[in-house]
């Protein structure tokens, strides 16, 4: 398992802002990540929690009144001749290495909602081809190969039919193996995918999953996840970052972050899962909403919905602590220091983990 | 075109004949219903009205004389001008007028969705800038200034002032006199048009489509030609139907200032007149042309957005 790992993404410190007209909101605020060659990230959070504009920063898609205002994206690659090893910091690109160099190319991007994210006035053929006509300056003839291949790889029978169809004559699932094949087609090593199955319904879902994991397998790529279903997440993610208010407040591996949650709001976010053995009657929720991130945060942001928060939370922001025995583990939360109060997760979240764990052991 | 376009079209163009009959029924009755007389000259007896009114016919019943004027319409005679060109087919009369007209009309819509779609696009590209301003600016005073002030502003200008263009018509210089009224009639295209498009451009370019064309590392030029103009351009044909018959009614008035010898003006002066036949000759074809447009633009739909393909498709 320790083996040599080729890391392909590494964000450093990244701070994000919006200008708005209720002033500037700071959505990311010093982000860390680490993405290796064939792993599959996760970024969890509520609605806001900037996890959405971290991953546009890293495709240099943000809206027209964002700004990266410090930090670095570096990404890294072997140079498809000498095979040479590169490295480039994306946040110091200009738009046009942006979009030959990068968007597409090296990385690519899957979105939430397939219903509106397909030309509905051009035919699928023609926009799977678009992105390797563009690129790789391919004949038509061989893109329409290429096509056809991609359709088949997202489990599309009928290609050759499909590729005369409008989006509007498939179904979203359909639509979503084509935004797939849209985003396979220039052979990227980075797949983002942002919430790619909200929008579908469940029996869909878990198909589109497999399917992305099938094809990360097959191509070797590294894929972002981001979404707010830990269901999801446990099935596919290999590393899990938790996102607060525009902070990583707990990474770890998917086993450290399920089994062994350290942060109040990474037991708060488990907790609030929807679960059919349970005893409650009442799902829980996290109390208070997130904070406005147009005001400056003091201390821990997430401190007032915080029921274990200490005096500390209030005043100063805690740094990213290591979980003891754990390379991987982090946690930024005043609990994890070593003069805190012993603080342990919520009863019922215990039991709760502990049945997964058996379900899980079990399936395996 | 499929089949099932083509009985679409076929559907289409039947139910445009029925509609037809019944504007020509009640136009035929509105005419007469009018005050005045087409045979008005003061100085004649009522005996001798009596008999030039019987060499015309319009001494029988109503609904004989819509009889005998559907079966002359039928067989392509439309009758003669009772009137104004006294005893002239209005055939001929219609037919030498009717192409500069749509010469102009159609000329002013060419020009002005052009020049309207590049302005909205402009402004939609530059949006919040001083090009946004501008062109926000420009169709507001092309939709609240009517056609005529501006053919009169630029007759004035142009025409009266520094003698570039000439005032009047002529029919000897047809494309150089026709210059001043086709600009005059785009200015509300042109503003409607721009309007419309920046509004739809805006709303296209914050799809998610659009992130996903930016997402797959198209250019800037690529994205907005490839995928925002078609999408912008869809509802743009929508508002086409009603501009066009703006163009119809506004070619009256600025064909009566700019003294083109179009159909407006022959209609204009045929109602002065009460010259029955050509009031029903030319409001006839005003409303042919409306049934047809509105058929085309129908089709056309189809045609640019796949969404709507028109009838039944298995």
């Amino acid at each position: 398992m320790e083996q040599q790992r080729e890391r392909i993404l590494k964000i450093r410190n990244l701070n994000i802002s919006f200008k708005t007209g209720n002033g500037k909101v700071n959505a990311v605020r010093g982000v860390n990540l680490d993405l290796y060659k064939g792993e599959t990230i996760a970024i969890v959070g509520e609605s806001g929690s900037g996890k959405s504009v971290t991953t546009k920063a890293v495709m240099g898609l943000l809206a027209n009144n964002g700004n990266i205002d410090s930090g670095m994206i570096e990404y890294h690659w072997n140079d498809e001749y000498t095979g040479e090893p590169k490295t480039v910091d994306i946040c110091q690109l200009s738009e046009k290495e942006l979009q030959s160099e990068i968007r597409g190319r090296k990385i690519a991007m899957v979105f939430q909602d397939p219903m509106t994210s397909l030309n509905p006035t051009m035919t699928i053929g023609k926009q799977i081809m678009e992105p390797m006509i563009y690129h790789y300056k391919k004949s038509k003839k061989e893109a329409y190969e290429k096509a056809l291949e991609l359709l088949e790889l997202v489990g599309i029978t009928d290609a050759e039919k499909r590729m005369k169809n409008y989006p509007h004559q498939l179904s979203g699932g359909m639509r979503q193996r084509i935004v797939i094949a849209i985003a396979l087609s220039c052979d990227p090593y980075v797949l983002i995918c942002d919430e790619p199955t909200t929008a579908l319904d469940v029996t869909i879902q878990a198909k589109i999953l497999e399917l992305i994991q099938d094809i990360q397998k097959k191509k070797q790529l590294s894929v972002i996840y981001i979404t707010h279903d830990l269901g999801v997440v446990a099935k596919v993610a290999d590393y899990v970052n938790v996102m607060y208010a525009g902070k990583i407040v707990e990474t770890g591996t998917i086993d450290e972050i399920f089994y062994d949650p350290r942060h109040p709001y990474t037991w708060g976010l488990l907790s609030s899962m929807p679960d059919l053995d349970t005893d409650d009657d009442v799902l829980y929720t996290i109390p208070g909403s997130p904070p406005n991130l147009s005001h400056e945060v003091q201390g821990d942001a997430f401190a007032p919905r915080n029921e274990f928060a200490l005096n500390i939370d209030f005043k100063e922001e805690p740094p990213m602590f290591e979980v003891p025995g754990s390379k991987s583990h982090k946690v930024a939360s005043w609990l994890m220091h070593p003069n805190a109060p012993k603080v342990e997760m919520p009863e019922s979240l215990k039991k709760r983990l502990q049945k997964m764990k058996e379900k899980g052991d079990a399936k395996e | 075109m499929s089949k099932s376009t083509v009985r679409y079209i076929l559907r289409r163009l039947v139910i445009s004949l029925i509609t037809l009959f019944v504007i020509l029924v009640v136009l035929f009755c509105m005419v007469r219903f009018l005050p005045g007389s087409p045979i008005n000259n003061e100085h004649l007896s009522d005996a001798q009205r009596a008999a030039i009114e019987a060499s015309y016919g319009l001494n029988l019943p109503l609904p004989q004389q819509f009889v005998k004027y559907m079966s002359g319409m039928l067989t392509g005679d439309f009758g003669v001008s009772m009137n104004l060109y006294r005893d002239m087919q209005v055939s001929s009369l219609v037919a030498t007028r009717a192409p500069i007209s749509f010469f102009l009309g159609l000329s002013a819509c060419i020009l002005g969705t052009l020049v309207g779609i590049l302005l909205g696009v402009v402004a939609a590209l530059k949006k919040n800038t001083i090009w946004d301003t501008l062109a926000t600016v420009l169709s507001v005073i092309g939709v609240s200034i009517p056609s005529f002030v501006f053919a009169m502003l630029i007759l004035m200008i142009f025409g009266t002032n520094l003698h570039i263009l000439p005032t009047m018509y002529s029919s000897s210089q047809p494309i150089y006199s026709a210059i001043m009224p086709i600009i005059a009639l785009s200015m509300s295209v042109i503003a409607n048009v721009a309007r419309f498009t920046r509004t739809e451009m805006i709303s296209v370019l914050n799809s998610d489509y659009i992130m996903l064309a930016k997402a797959k590392g198209l250019s800037r030029k690529d994205i907005i030609l490839k995928h925002a103009l078609r999408n912008t351009l869809i509802p743009i044909v929508t508002i086409l139907g009603p501009i066009l018959v703006n163009l119809m009614t506004g070619t009256m008035v600025v064909e009566k200032i700019c003294s083109v010898p179009g159909l407006g003006l022959l209609l204009i002066n045929s109602i002065q007149a009460s010259d029955y036949n050509v009031i029903l000759a030319c409001s006839f074809l005003y409303a042919a042309m409306y049934i047809i447009m509105m058929l085309v633009i129908d089709v056309s739909y189809g045609i640019i957005d796949p969404r709507i393909r028109l009838g039944k498709d298995e």
